[in-house]
């Protein structure tokens, strides 16, 4: 045997050793990753198979992608397992060196002829290799099992093997940080509170943090809750999770995504565990073996605890105060100080495991509920000007200005839905900074004086409030800046902004192919698949349907039209209708399953002209000849004299004269009328129409009635002295 | 040869050891005296590598002892609380040392749990604290060690089972060379075993003598003189250590051989004369007693 092959023998006998020793850890690991995976996996599976026959839930698939769906979502990179593995990782981690706590165990093991660093590494890997192979076990049996239900997928096999590596990073990020914890440790209750304490320290002071910036600054905004994270493997794993299934056709480039997604986030936490353990590593070096049954053998990590515990949660407390009683400040002041107070004693009674410590090193205590209350002070007179940040715009690459929740669809190539958040920030990169900063600086500003005005932290809130001030479009702003930083911004741009600028900034064919998703690849996709879609136009109330054979055409004359697109023409157009593009039928194993609308305003000449010639355009909301009647209410206010209260009156009429009808048809609004730059104040809220149908003549959408509202100005003058 | 040179360890205000320098030869089974809290175990604890002192070392047939494993092979330490691993048995702990120690004799050490009627098979959790004493003292002679170190193992094993561990400890210092070395707070615990004897006392060594030369250089006479210038005169002739006198009953505790005493003694006219054998407590007691300690409230309670 060479010398080589006798080592790898030696570390091999000496990890079964050192497993055999740790049986109760073995069987633990074991019975998670066996009732979880083969056990947990028959429950899912059976579940899914009586769901899908009995309710029906998935209609658009089969029931073998049905369950290949639930065994992916079970066994798959978006398992549950990972809030085991974080368990075991805790569990392995202390038990692996809890003999540092105990006399009698410390003399049995550093007496013995072994290098202190052999045995520290021995340990560290003895519990990878534990959790490894019981995961491993776990998860061979659960793919034994899917073949039992009749699931035979490569991409299950290789997205189960994906998140073992994954789970694998997981439990080795958290694992390490609880090492770390427990070498620092002198018994195994501090050694658990150290491990959770690093675990979860930086997620702690993130969610505080956020929770103060979004409480205190009114422009604040993420796309990601909490930003980046470099010391919580949990939220690395989480934060690369995409779901594979999702209820949709399981492919196998979905996990090529995923792990496009998430590497990131892992190789994030192997450098975690990376740091952890050689910090444990020196540490550990540096421990004295007399500390066992203390609470920390370092005193600084005792300082490092007691201190972010204090301050965190004295911030918190502050925070929270603040917000419930609006700002009073000597509430907060006092909230921080018993906040502070409290931890500290808790945290020496803890540590010293002795209540009588009660008061030890009480000077720590005014330190830290200094360093919180100087924290709130700061949030709220805003000291870093976060509010009205507004970028040097020679250090901006581009910008967008979206809206977060649109009401468009937006796909990606594959023709998956994807987030309009997501397609805006990848996409949208307008190049007027200029433009953009002077419309998103007014806009900062109105959030900034509503928000201290109306909503944030002011006792001497008006009663009543300006409506000028609500009135604005709420966007969000990004700055995409040269050396690879992203700046958000929440603004409300108000409706008096200046429209030559918002038309500088919307005509940009930047904004418009991005808003109205123009994108060619996209595009020939549905035309090629044209056959198996249709298009309608729809109003809401009444719709008209042609065959695939449109879109072509469609597509070129409306992105031609859209060229006339800017601010301007959104805010003061009376758009018609919309056109819909839509499958037959829904295939997501075809990749068909593209649903698009598109508004058509009538200064979209040749669009509205092709929707015509082609018998697919709605000269009104609902063709007249479906109506019967329309009743329309108009509320007036009696406003009261000083001191009294208004009191409203409703007025209504009845209409059946046809002339009268097709005068209020053409000046009403159609249903479900939301778009880009649409105010509310374009429609007069103060007259309901509502249509009703002749019965013997159904509307695309039903027998109706139709409720609607007049376009603001748009009254005529019969209803209006009918109604008045 | 185990030597220590001005070895000092603190926790904390508390000084463990203080200043110690001692030498501890091969062959002998050395016996460590001292009262709890003297600084015995800690010592043992830092010669066997486990914890380092603060100032000065432990050198161990001229290696240091702290994370050493070649020096630690040659080390065994039974601790006054043996560790066992939880719901092992003999045969487990026997599995584990011999995957440590390269000379670990598993044979000798059924044959050892035989003899003592230990079932090598049960659970150590189910042995008594004298079966779990001799269970350490069974694996640590089949260890193959050139020391044991045994820290107050011991105390409070019934004579049956004393005289078979001295026993073992004999044979293999005889076949091997080993070096025990025990630690006791109690004199009489140590008595029959040791051939040299270190009391330890507030980290220091008070005292650190061979058993045998002691016993040799100290004499216990009883005797009776007819006249009280003869009384005064023995006094002049001999280097006494303890001088008792009841009645007319002289009980003297003096330097020097048998022979040197007896000579002593010589042409003076007693009524009666008798040298008596002391016992290690004795001697203890004469030595301390003469550097101003009372050994009885250290070592003998």
């Amino acid at each position: 045997m060479t010398s080589k092959s006798s080592s790898w023998t030696e570390k091999s006998n000496s990890q079964l050793a050192t497993a055999l020793r740790r049986k109760w850890v073995i069987g633990l690991c074991a019975l998670c990753s066996f009732l979880y995976f083969p056990i947990g996996l028959v429950v899912v599976l059976v579940g899914a198979r009586g769901r899908y026959i009995s309710v029906a839930e998935y209609p658009f698939l089969r029931l073998d992608a049905v369950m290949v769906n639930a065994a992916a979502s079970w066994i798959g990179t978006t398992s549950f397992y990972c809030m085991l593995t974080i368990g075991l990782a805790m569990v392995l981690a202390i038990e692996g060196y809890r003999y540092l706590y105990k006399k009698e165990m410390i003399d049995f093991y550093e007496a013995t002829p072994e290098k202190r660093s052999k045995r520290f590494w021995r340990i560290f890997l003895n519990g990878i290799l534990i959790h490894s192979v019981t995961l491993i076990a776990g998860m061979i049996l659960s793919l034994i099992v899917a073949g039992g239900f009749g699931i035979f997928r490569k991409a299950l096999y290789l997205e189960t093997a994906y998140n073992f590596i994954e789970l694998t990073i997981l439990f080795i990020g958290i694992y390490s940080l609880c090492i770390l914890g427990a070498i620092v440790s002198g018994n195994v209750i501090i050694a658990i509170l150290s491990g959770l304490f690093l675990i979860s320290v930086e997620f702690v002071f993130r969610v505080v943090w956020t929770m103060c910036k979004s409480q205190y600054f009114a422009t604040y905004y993420s796309r990601s809750l909490f930003g980046s994270f470099f010391t919580s493997p949990v939220y690395n794993y989480l934060c690369g999770r995409t779901g594979m299934a999702d209820n949709k056709v399981y492919r196998i480039s979905r996990l090529i995504e995923h792990i496009g997604d998430s590497w990131k986030y892992n190789i994030n936490t192997i450098i975690i565990a990376v740091i952890a353990i050689a910090i444990a590593y020196f540490a550990y070096k540096k421990r004295k073996n007399e500390f066992a049954g203390q609470s920390f053998v370092f005193r600084i990590a005792q300082w490092i605890v007691k201190i972010s515990v204090a301050v965190i949660g004295g911030i918190f407390t502050g925070a929270c105060l603040d917000l419930i009683t609006n700002g009073a400040v000597a509430v907060m002041f006092m909230g921080v100080v018993i906040a502070v107070l409290v931890l500290c004693l808790v945290l020496e009674i803890v540590f010293n495991q002795d209540f009588k410590a009660l008061f030890k090193n009480f000077w720590i205590m005014p330190v830290c509920a200094v360093a919180a209350i100087a924290v709130i002070l700061g949030f709220r007179f805003d000291v870093t000007g976060y509010e009205l940040y507004t970028p040097d715009p020679s250090k901006v690459e581009s910008c967008a200005i979206y809206e977060e929740y649109s009401d468009y669809t937006y796909y990606d190539r594959d023709l998956d839905i994807i987030t309009s958040e997501d397609y805006f920030c990848d996409n949208m990169r307008l190049g007027n900074v200029e433009a953009v900063r002077k419309v998103g600086f007014t806009g900062q500003e109105r959030r900034s004086q509503y928000f201290r005005k109306y909503v944030g932290l002011n006792p001497a809130k008006p009663d009543t409030y300006d409506e000028s001030y609500y009135q604005g479009y709420e966007k969000i702003l990004l700055y995409r800046m040269k050396n690879g930083k992203e700046v958000y911004r929440r603004i409300s741009i108000p409706y008096t902004i200046n429209e030559t600028l918002m038309d500088e900034i919307t005509s940009d064919q930047a904004y418009r192919d991005v808003l109205f998703q123009k994108d060619e690849v996209l595009m020939d996709k549905i035309v090629s698949d044209a056959d198996n879609y249709r298009l309608s136009y729809s109003t809401g109330m009444d719709q008209l349907e042609g065959d695939g054979s449109l879109i072509k055409g469609f597509y070129d004359v409306y992105y031609k039209d859209l060229e006339t697109y800017k601010y301007s023409l959104a805010v003061k157009s009376k758009p018609t209708g919309y056109v819909n593009i839509s499958p037959f039928i829904y295939d997501y194993g075809k990749n068909r399953n593209y649903n698009q609308s598109f508004i058509v305003f009538p200064e979209y000449t040749d669009t509205v002209k092709y929707l015509k010639d082609n018998g697919v355009y709605l000269d009104t909301p609902i063709r007249k000849e479906y109506i019967d009647q329309i009743y329309i209410t108009h509320d007036m206010e009696n406003k009261g004299t000083e001191g009294e209260e208004s009191t409203y009156e409703t007025m209504d009429h009845t209409y059946t004269d046809s002339k009268q009808i097709d005068e209020i048809m053409n000046n009403i609004a159609f249903n479900g009328l939301n778009y880009e730059w649409f105010r509310n104040e374009k429609l007069d809220y103060k007259y309901t129409v509502t249509i009703f149908l002749d019965h013997s003549k159904k509307s695309y959408y039903g027998a109706g009635p139709y409720y609607t509202d007049f376009w603001k100005d748009s009254v005529p003058a019969f209803v209006i002295q009918d109604l008045s | 040869m185990i030597s220590i040179s001005h070895v000092t360890k603190s926790f904390g205000a508390l000084k463990a050891v203080s200043d110690l320098t001692m030498d501890i030869d091969d062959g002998q089974v050395f016996g460590m005296i001292g009262t709890n809290g003297a600084g015995k175990s800690t010592l043992l604890r830092i010669m066997s590598g486990v914890l380092v002192p603060d100032e000065g070392e432990v050198l161990i047939d001229g290696g240091r002892v702290y994370d050493v494993p070649e020096t630690k092979v040659n080390i065994f330490f039974i601790p006054d609380e043996a560790y066992f691993f939880p719901n092992s048995s003999a045969q487990d702990m026997r599995d584990y040392y011999a995957g440590i120690y390269p000379k670990y004799d598993k044979e000798r050490f059924d044959k050892l749990l035989d003899n003592l009627n230990l079932d090598s098979k049960i659970k150590i959790s189910t042995y008594s604290k004298g079966m779990k004493k001799q269970l350490s003292i069974a694996l640590a002679i089949c260890a193959g060690t050139k020391y044991i170190y045994c820290d107050e193992t011991f105390d409070g094993l019934d004579p049956v089972m004393r005289q078979a561990a001295k026993s073992l400890l004999a044979h293999d210092m005889e076949e091997r060379g080993m070096t025990p070395i025990l630690t006791s707070h109690n004199l009489r615990e140590l008595e029959d075993i040791c051939d040299h004897v270190g009391l330890i006392h507030k980290g220091g060594v008070l005292l650190s003598r061979d058993i045998e030369d002691m016993k040799l250089n100290l004499q216990k006479v009883q005797c009776v003189f007819k006249n009280e210038e003869d009384e005064k005169a023995i006094k002049d002739k001999l280097d006494i250590l303890i001088e008792d006198k009841r009645g007319r009953l002289m009980t003297i505790t003096a330097r020097g051989t048998r022979e040197q005493v007896d000579e002593a003694f010589k042409g003076f006219d007693m009524v009666f004369y008798e040298t008596l054998n002391l016992s290690l407590e004795e001697i203890f007691i004469s030595e301390t007693e003469v550097a101003g300690y009372d050994i009885k409230k250290l070592i003998m309670d």
